[in-house]
């Protein structure tokens, strides 16, 4: 059944049609390598003692789009972490949970560029920065005017000689002593659609978007660091100066990123799945967590065989964990073939973690490193998809996590709980907790922007729910309506069409078009361009012995009846009222019966309220709205059954005299301090 | 020896069970009030719904999940974590990092209130631990509570400042780590401050008790004379004190460790269980009450083995 009737707004066909114009290709034909127009060889230098790095880069850019350009377009995101006046440390006060609190001065960061030629021609003078009309000291965009139009197809050469401060972190890139995760680092080009170049000052609220290309990128390092990168490494040279040359090279990527420290130890592992190209895995250890180094290891391959069945095979044949220095918060955080993933000292196993953190960067290679969407703009399509797909593998490997706290936590600091303590019977879903919904519903977000507002302009302290929380309780409402292998096919369409390109929300949203026969627009309409919230309730149950109470008949035939007694063979005639006090959604109503009898029925959930009435021979148990739990966006699910006979009280004994003996406990607490 | 002392301790406080079932007693019923308030929220959240029958049979994440994103106040105190063991923890964590007065306002009043009964009964308490049957626990108990008053009040300051310097240390251990790559040095850092600052609350928690046996048993009418008293003790016979004082933890901390390791958490109840998991708390804390009696037994004992050089100033009362 589909859904009520009621307003839709009509996605915007053009719309569409400008977002495969924008990928230059026709979206039918799936690509086996990305059409690789932005490519960078780089040479950097790091010199630890001023944490700056000297950088030259020459990129190679063809125009893929059906428009000429005469200016290049860069990201200069350390620029971001230049200042308390950029773009991003002002979204980031608004988030209230800022990366430092009072950054001194070798907390800031940098990054300038200190020469640019175009075609061999000097064009330094020309740079300019693009500030955002909000804010004029925002220097995350730099333009470099060109000395001709750039045709359809030309390809240009451009130069650029650029010096970068290493930040302490700020945005999971940085330093903190000798360890490094260096992350959007270079000047990196936008993305030219037809509409003009897509390159926004950077923003607290998103991450990044790069047209796909190949690196080639030389790091000269301190001899004493192990280092890891985007790609594989081809060279390695020690200068004889104290310093060592490394080279890694990787195509069809739309990033580079890499990481040092003399702390490294390096574990390697092959992953190996019928019918999955090999992947040589690396992993970049704290020594620290050794004993944990099988647990990172198994949470990737699970990634990369779930993922790569589901939606696509993973194409680089290696792939880079790095376990981050513990304060250097840069932990979970992706790029192209190498992103961190993030452990402690003491986790044991079923408390979800190092599991869920590597399943979800490791599923970035995927979602953001495969299928590369604009993250300024629509930063769900890769964060919703990841963490509802995050949530998924965790379920098939490993089973529902456990309830657990972590104690030892430092008052008054932002050091968390050391100790973890698991309650091992007290079991967490993946429908609701896997996919967020207490965190979704604890914040603002329910009646904060549509999800289809660009997600930088997501009110800052609602963006992860939005992106992250409300996209993954969307698709888990999906596969637990369509099924999972209606859904698998959706994804794993949308997946291989997009592969290597850059889709917008309508892609999206035109492969349910494409195979699903139910007209989801309704469903979208809701949760995506609108923030309707939903909660269905059973508003009442009886169930009378079925006869009349009264006068029955006519003249000499009125006979008074008595009230019937329901023994008397002819059943009871129970009703069920349902009320729905949100959005609308298709659900079932099951009613269960004292004598196990069962009736289930399907309700569009158009109207406000439906009664359900069932002659049966036994009373109503009780009945269930939504049984399944289909709708995880129901915001009081508890509502949703009703018994006859209320039920047991045991249920709220046994939890209030739980909480007795913690009362109990805490007052005895405060006589430690009377006497 | 602190062996002797702490047995004969133990044999003391075995000697008043009237009075240690009073105080547990004075513990359940302060309990009761808001144990109803909380049931009743609960008891309206659960409803006729399926999640009543959930929650009998175990715990339905589910619902917790509902119930922590709207729950507030005295409601959002309830948690899973606070079944079996978690009671435990969860009160630990908050006593040794100060932030037991930061729960909701239900809460804490309700523990202040215990805490003023608590001051109150002491004085009968040690009373009847020094004096035997002779003398009234009433009497008592209105006698000596406004110096126990008192000293309750010199004690929040300098549990305070014990707080204080915890939450300092705790400060410095994360500025020191912001360049942390590795996470053990920092664990041993923080357990190295979280021990001290249970070594500085016992501490001062050790000096106020034989203070406050000071006025009792040596009828100290000046609290300060007595604090200075206890203190002198202190330092005069530290490993006596000491050592039957951490005599007595140690019993605390294996009653506690095995409440832990036996009391029920999640699991499937029947009626029967849950009054088991009930009593089990109930016996206890009983077994805590009768701990901290027998060591306010013992310190009655080092009290009157060491003789302070101050004469008796109950005269001047």
């Amino acid at each position: 059944m589909g859904f009520g009737a009621h307003e839709v707004r009509a996605r915007d066909p053009a719309k569409q049609e400008s977002a495969e114009e924008a990928s230059g290709l026709a979206v039918e034909a799936p690509l086996d390598v990305s059409p690789r127009n932005a490519s960078y060889r780089i040479e950097a230098a790091l010199d630890v003692e001023s944490r700056e790095i000297e950088g030259r880069q020459v990129l190679t850019w063809r125009n893929i789009q059906p428009v000429a350009t005469d200016e290049l377009c860069f990201h200069l995101y350390w620029n971001g972490f230049r200042n308390d006046h950029s773009t991003w440390l002002l979204a980031d006060r608004l988030r209230k949970r800022s990366s430092i609190k009072k950054p001194g001065k070798d907390d800031w960061g940098f990054l300038e560029v200190e020469g640019a030629r175009f075609e061999g021609t000097d064009r330094t003078s020309l740079l300019r920065y693009a500030p955002p009309e909000d804010n004029p000291h925002d220097r995350t965009v730099l333009i470099l005017p060109l000395e001709h139009q750039v045709e359809p197809g030309e390809t240009v050469q451009v130069e650029l000689d650029w010096r970068a401060r290493v930040p302490h972190t700020f945005a999971r890139t940085g330093n903190r002593a000798e360890y490094y995760y260096i992350a959007h680092w270079f000047p990196k080009l936008g993305v030219l659609e037809p509409e003009g170049w897509n390159c926004h000052p950077f923003h607290a609220n998103t991450e990044f978007f790069s047209d796909f290309g190949s690196y080639d990128v030389e790091l000269t390092l301190p001899s004493e660091l192990v280092v890891g990168a985007t790609g594989r490494k081809v060279e390695s040279s020690d200068l004889g100066n104290g310093t060592t040359l490394h080279r890694f090279r990787q195509d069809d990527v739309h990033g580079f990123a890499w990481t040092a420290s003399p702390q490294f130890e390096v574990h390697e592992r092959r992953f190996e799945a019928h019918g999955l190209p090999l992947v040589d895995m690396r992993l970049l250890l704290q020594p620290e967590h050794r004993s944990q180094a099988d647990r990172l290891f198994d949470a990737t391959a699970a990634t990369l065989e779930h993922y790569g069945r589901w939606y696509g095979p993973y194409p680089y044949g290696h792939l880079t964990i790095v376990d981050p220095a513990y304060q250097s918060g840069t932990g979970g955080m992706e790029y192209p073939t190498i992103f961190t993933s993030g452990t402690r000292l003491f986790n044991p196993l079923g408390i979800g973690s190092p599991e869920g953190v590597t399943i979800h960067e490791a599923g970035h290679q995927f979602w953001y490193g495969l299928v590369a969407n604009n993250e300024f703009e629509h930063a769900w399509l890769d964060e919703g998809l990841n963490t509802f797909s995050t949530a998924r593998v965790a379920e098939v490997v490993y089973g529902p996590r456990k309830f657990s706290r972590r104690y030892l936590a430092p008052a008054g600091t932002g050091l968390r709980g050391f100790l973890p303590v698991l309650w091992p019977r007290i079991e967490l879903s993946r429908a609701v907790h896997g996919n967020r919904l207490g965190r979704y519903l604890g914040s603002t977000a329910a009646t904060a922007d549509p999800l289809g507002t660009p997600s930088h302009r997501y009110l800052p302290t609602t963006g992860t729910r939005l992106s992250y929380d409300k996209t993954a309780l969307m698709l888990a409402t999906l596969e637990n309506h369509l099924g999972w292998d209606q859904l698998q096919q959706v994804l794993s369409t949308f997946f291989r069409r997009w592969q290597y390109r850059h889709p917008k929300p309508d892609d999206f949203f035109a492969v349910f078009d494409e195979l699903v026969e139910e007209d989801l627009d309704p469903f979208f309409d809701q949760v995506y361009h609108r923030s309707v919230r939903f909660d269905f309730a059973v508003d009442s149950v009886s169930s009378r012995p079925v006869g009349v109470h009264g006068w029955v008949g006519q003249g000499a035939e009125r006979v008074y009846q008595t009230r019937p007694s329901g023994e008397d063979g002819n059943g009871y005639r129970t009703e069920v009222v349902v009320r729905r006090h949100g959005g609308i959604f298709p659900v079932d109503v099951l009613l269960v019966f004292a004598d196990g009898h069962q009736v289930r029925e399907r309700w569009n959930g158009a109207e406000r309220w439906k009664s359900f009435v069932v002659v049966h021979e036994a009373k109503l148990d009780h009945a269930v709205v939504d049984p399944d739990r289909v709708l995880l966006f129901d915001e009081s699910y508890t509502n949703n059954s009703r018994f006859l006979q209320s039920p047991t009280k045991l249920g709220t004994a046994k939890w209030a005299s739980k909480w007795m003996l913690w009362l109990q406990e805490t007052l005895a607490a405060f006589t430690f301090f009377a006497g | 020896m602190a062996t002797g002392r702490i047995g004969r301790g133990l044999e003391r406080a075995a000697g008043i069970p009237g009075l240690l079932l009073l105080l547990w007693l004075t513990n359940l019923l302060a309990a009761v009030p808001l144990t109803l308030a909380l049931g009743a929220a609960l008891d309206r959240s659960f409803g006729d719904s399926q999640v009543a029958e959930r929650m009998a049979g175990g715990f339905d994440s589910d619902w917790y999940a509902e119930h922590q994103a709207t729950a507030e106040g005295l409601a959002g105190t309830f948690t899973p974590a606070i079944s079996g063991k978690g009671a435990l923890l969860e009160v630990l964590e908050v006593w040794g990092s100060g932030e037991l007065f930061l729960q909701p306002a239900e809460v804490v009043a309700s523990g202040l209130l215990y805490g003023l009964l608590w001051a109150f009964l002491s004085g009968g308490l040690l009373a009847r631990l020094a004096q035997g049957k002779e003398v009234s626990f009433a009497e008592a108990c209105g006698r000596y509570f406004p110096r126990f008053l008192l000293l309750a009040g010199l004690s929040g300051g300098l549990y305070c400042l014990a707080f204080a310097t915890v939450r300092w240390l705790y400060g410095e251990i994360e500025r020191w780590s912001f360049e942390a790559a590795a996470e053990t040095p920092v664990f041993f850092a923080v357990l190295a401050a979280t021990l001290l600052g249970w070594i500085l609350l016992h501490g001062i928690r050790l000096v106020f008790d034989l203070a406050r046996v000071g006025v009792v048993a040596g009828d100290r009418s000046h609290v300060l004379h007595a604090l200075g008293e206890s203190l002198g003790l202190v330092l005069r016979r530290p490993l006596a004190i000491i050592g039957t004082y951490l005599g007595f933890g140690i019993f605390l901390g294996l009653w506690m460790t095995f409440y832990a390791a036996v009391a029920p958490t999640a699991g499937p109840s029947a009626g029967p269980t849950v009054l088991v998991a009930f009593f089990g708390y109930q016996v206890f804390h009983l077994g805590r009450l009768f701990l901290r009696a027998s060591w306010l037994a013992s310190a009655i004992e080092l009290w009157r083995e060491s003789p302070s050089p101050r004469r008796s100033d109950s005269a001047a009362s």
